[in-house]
């Protein structure tokens, strides 16, 4: 039994997760090969690979949890695959262009929240659900945008990581299951992604440092970013407005199917607490870490997003035992139970 | 004269109205499909004694029972067992019953049964074959998770007693199916062998004959 559950997991979240970090990381690995000359296209192509990761890593999940899906398809959640597909194609696509970080973040919000608007509709929808669904879309993706901005490209990654395996958690909790697996496969691509970026990043900041102490002139601010100094962690593709809008419309709409599906006791604000975890961490950070090194501001802001899931989780987990407690479960008093009923 | 022949007319005619239908409990015909049931009477199911049984492998070690309540519906069955059953049942997926609330929420969500999109499971029987007296075997079709396919059914008729609004009849149906071609396949291969494919349907039926207005 041991043997197949760990092939079941090595093929329902490794290989996606795997399947992510490929396309994501692979552009960053590139990029840090790259001449400094082509520095610029190579990192808007990274750009374009950090966007489909996660993206990629969701679809190769579903796809070997569930198997292909039809259109229109049988079960209502099955139009995820579908969602996550305009998501990843949109963002790829607004990632590639070079326009500021608001005018991205409106191309993939009103492109995004339109679709979801129209298309993802799930058991229960109703005008006001859709409306909540497209308002999320735009207000996660404006303030993920701005954690991206802010935070460096691991940190993005790493917040983002710990959101998608809070909402897989959230998921199991809702009596969910199967999406949980494609939510931890998402996070575990997103985490592969951050550490790829991570280990390359100081690898680059070690070669700008032995550059600079042999010829000091030979690297200055400009050339590899203000963001950049030698001695920290190097930006080498910092998150587009765009992949943190799309990767935001991504989570949201899989924390609206996993509430519109939910037989567990995980209430709105759970999901919205985790959605939000990452601004969270940036009001609190953006004053306090200043003139830090970006690593252990990746710290206190992975940590931070972290401290708030755990926290949610932990709430939600105490709502569902509450639940069994009043519950006509094994271990309570049937002849309580009928004495309730007949009152 | 004429009184002997309206005599014997009158001991005649049921006579031959008798000869003209299949005697009743007679096993002739086991293997010729009944369809339509002669002069059936109309039962209505008695939600409170009725209700399915299932029966799935979990972790390939003990077969576990669970059921589902009060099921709904009609069943048309002539008393003298002249003809099959049609039956028509409805199981409502909020009614199921495993004795865990978390295990019935889980069975409930969109890994299992998906309650929300497909909130009942129905059963309409199009016809049936004698197996033995009071026994048939029927057949109809089983709509679950959102897919309808023929299956066939084999039903008892355990007894007709009296309840409150006439006649009570009671049934016992079995019947065994994939629950992989209704596309429920959660822990079949994924999580591998957690649960059977085969689940066993046992349904008890109670139904009380319809009170004419």
């Amino acid at each position: 039994m041991l043997p197949e559950v760990a092939l079941y997991l090595l093929t329902v979240l490794l290989l996606p997760a795997l399947a992510g970090v490929a396309v994501g990381g692979f552009g960053v690995v590139m990029v840090a090969r790259c001449a400094e000359a082509d520095r610029a296209r190579a990192v808007r192509c990274a750009q374009v690979g950090q966007a489909l990761a996660a993206p990629i890593a969701f679809m190769a999940s579903f796809l070997l949890e569930t198997g292909p899906v039809g259109l229109p398809p049988v079960e209502r959640w099955h139009v995820l695959p579908y969602a996550v597909g305009a998501a990843a194609i949109v963002g790829a696509i607004v990632s590639g262009m070079r326009s500021a970080w608001w005018v991205q973040w409106s191309i993939v919000a009103a492109i995004l929240g339109g679709l979801a608007w129209k298309f993802v509709v799930f058991p229960a929808s109703n005008p006001y659900l859709q409306a909540g669904l497209l308002g999320s879309i735009v207000l996660v993706g404006l303030l993920w945008s701005a954690v991206a901005r802010d935070a460096c490209s691991v940190g993005m990654a790493m917040m983002a990581a710990i959101v998608f395996a809070g909402l897989g958690v959230l998921m199991v909790l809702a009596n969910f299951a199967s999406l949980g697996v494609m939510a931890f496969a998402v996070a575990a691509a997103l985490a592969g992604l951050g550490m790829v970026s991570g280990v390359l990043n100081l690898r680059e900041a070690a070669r700008l440092r032995a550059a600079a102490s042999v010829q000091p002139s030979a690297v200055d601010a400009q050339s590899v970013g203000e963001t950049c100094p030698a001695e920290a962690v190097c930006e080498l593709v910092p998150w587009t407005a765009a992949a943190a809008t799309a990767l935001a419309a991504i989570a949201c709409v899989l924390a609206l199917c996993g509430h519109a599906y939910n037989y567990g006791e995980v209430r709105p604000l759970h999901w919205a607490a985790i959605l939000l975890s990452p601004f969270f961490a940036l009001l609190i950070c953006r004053p306090c870490l200043r003139g830090v090194k970006p690593i252990v501001g990746v710290a206190w802001r992975a940590g931070l997003c972290l401290v708030v899931v755990l926290a949610t989780i932990i709430n939600a987990a105490g709502h569902d035992d509450d639940a069994d407690g009043g519950s006509g479960a094994a271990g309570s008093d049937p002849m309580m139970d009928m004495l309730e009923e007949s009152k | 004269m004429r009184t002997l022949i309206v005599a014997s007319s009158l001991i005649a005619v049921p006579f031959l109205v008798a000869m003209s239908r299949p005697m009743s409990g007679a096993p002739s015909g086991a293997t010729a499909p009944i369809t339509q049931p002669a002069a059936a009477g109309e039962l209505t199911l008695d939600p409170v004694h009725s209700m399915a049984l299932f029966r799935i492998q979990h972790l390939e070690a003990g077969q576990f029972w669970g059921r589902i309540n009060a099921l709904s519906g009609s069943v048309a069955w002539p008393l003298d067992d002249s003809a099959a059953p049609t039956i028509k049942a409805v199981a409502e997926i909020k009614n199921i019953d495993t004795g865990s609330e978390k295990l019935d929420n889980n069975l409930k969500g969109p890994n299992f049964f998906n309650e929300k999109e497909f909130p009942s499971i129905s059963f309409s029987s199009t016809g049936g074959t004698r197996v033995a007296e009071r026994h048939w075997m029927l057949t109809g079709d089983l709509s679950l998770h959102g897919v309808t396919k023929p299956v066939q059914v084999d039903c008892v008729i355990t007894g007709v007693g009296k309840g409150p609004t006439g006649k009570k009849v009671g049934f016992e149906c079995q019947v065994t199916i994939r629950r992989s071609e209704f596309g429920m396949t959660w822990g079949i291969e994924k999580p591998p062998k957690a649960l059977g494919d085969e689940v066993r349907l046992v349904i008890g039926l109670e139904a009380d004959e319809t009170k004419a207005e």
